[in-house]
């Protein structure tokens, strides 16, 4: 966090607590708190049923629809 | 390669369905960062789906207690640049381009819209973009998003932050509250302004 402000050009040398700083603050702050909703308002949607339906139908033999066949990027090997 | 989720893998019929619930939870998760990734409902969908059926298989190589939404999103992640790698890089904004859109700072206070946000997000370099929803909006702390973007946690702070400014400067430059034809207007001379720099190149 305290890198990602030095990071910030326009604010040039301002103290901390100087009105620049405040200002691009309460942006971020407001830029934050939108995103957060944009992703939140997807994960509060409810999940639509194809997800579920494909998930079962890979069930029966545990192996899975060719189309999901390909490179694993799964990483859980060690330990 | 693995040869997770084939016959080679001893049944485990417990383990599977430990596992099937802890994936079936994440589900709203991937949507949103395949959502939030693609800026399309309908191809972040079908990301998501096949970033859920591509976990199911390499299920048996899931080490159960470790952070499987981690391990999710770095599927889904992979799967959205194998099937975007031959144009996202094309698609790219030119970084310095937005930062040089940079304009005095108004009104601090103003609200953010959803739709300019979604917008700014869309013209956000795809590797910043992914930086700033995992850090900022999907809970992840910069080590765990470097290890989903196979890159090193300064590399995640810096893109976080460059992604920040120039969201900053796209919302600021777009003049977004007031009008919505300037606000497309703006958008557009940003990303023609981005073209020429990037073909120059």
């Amino acid at each position: 966090m305290a890198q990602a402000q030095l990071n910030w050009g326009f604010m040039k040398k301002s103290p901390k607590g100087s009105p620049e700083l405040d200002e691009a603050r309460l942006r971020q702050q407001a830029i934050g708190a939108r995103l957060r909703q944009i992703f939140n308002d997807v994960v509060n949607e409810p999940v639509p049923d194809d997800f579920l339906e494909i998930l079962r139908r890979a069930e029966p033999n545990g192996s899975v629809s060719p189309a999901a066949v390909g490179n694993s990027t799964a990483e859980g090997d060690e330990a | 390669m693995s040869s997770a989720g084939r016959s080679d893998q001893p049944a485990d019929p417990a383990r599977d369905a430990a596992f099937k619930r802890e994936l079936v939870a994440l589900i709203p998760h991937l949507r949103a960062f395949a959502r939030t990734l693609t800026g399309d409902p309908t191809s972040a969908d079908d990301l998501a789906q096949d970033a859920m059926m591509k976990a199911w298989d390499a299920r048996a190589s899931f080490e159960m207690g470790t952070n499987m939404k981690a391990w999710t999103f770095m599927i889904l992640r992979n799967q959205f640049y194998s099937e975007k790698r031959r144009s996202w890089r094309q698609s790219q904004l030119d970084q310095e381009a937005a930062e040089r859109t940079l304009v005095a700072i108004d009104d601090p206070s103003a609200p953010v819209a959803l739709d300019e946000l979604r917008m700014g997000l869309g013209m956000l370099p795809a590797e910043q973009r992914e930086a700033l929803i995992l850090v900022g909006a999907g809970g992840f702390a910069y080590e765990e998003a470097a290890e989903i973007c196979g890159c090193a946690v300064g590399t995640v702070k810096s893109r976080v932050s460059r992604a920040r400014r120039a969201l900053q400067a796209i919302l600021e430059r777009g003049d977004y509250d007031r009008d919505g034809a300037s606000a497309s207007e703006a958008m557009g001379s940003i990303l023609a302004h981005a073209e020429r720099l990037s073909s120059a190149r």
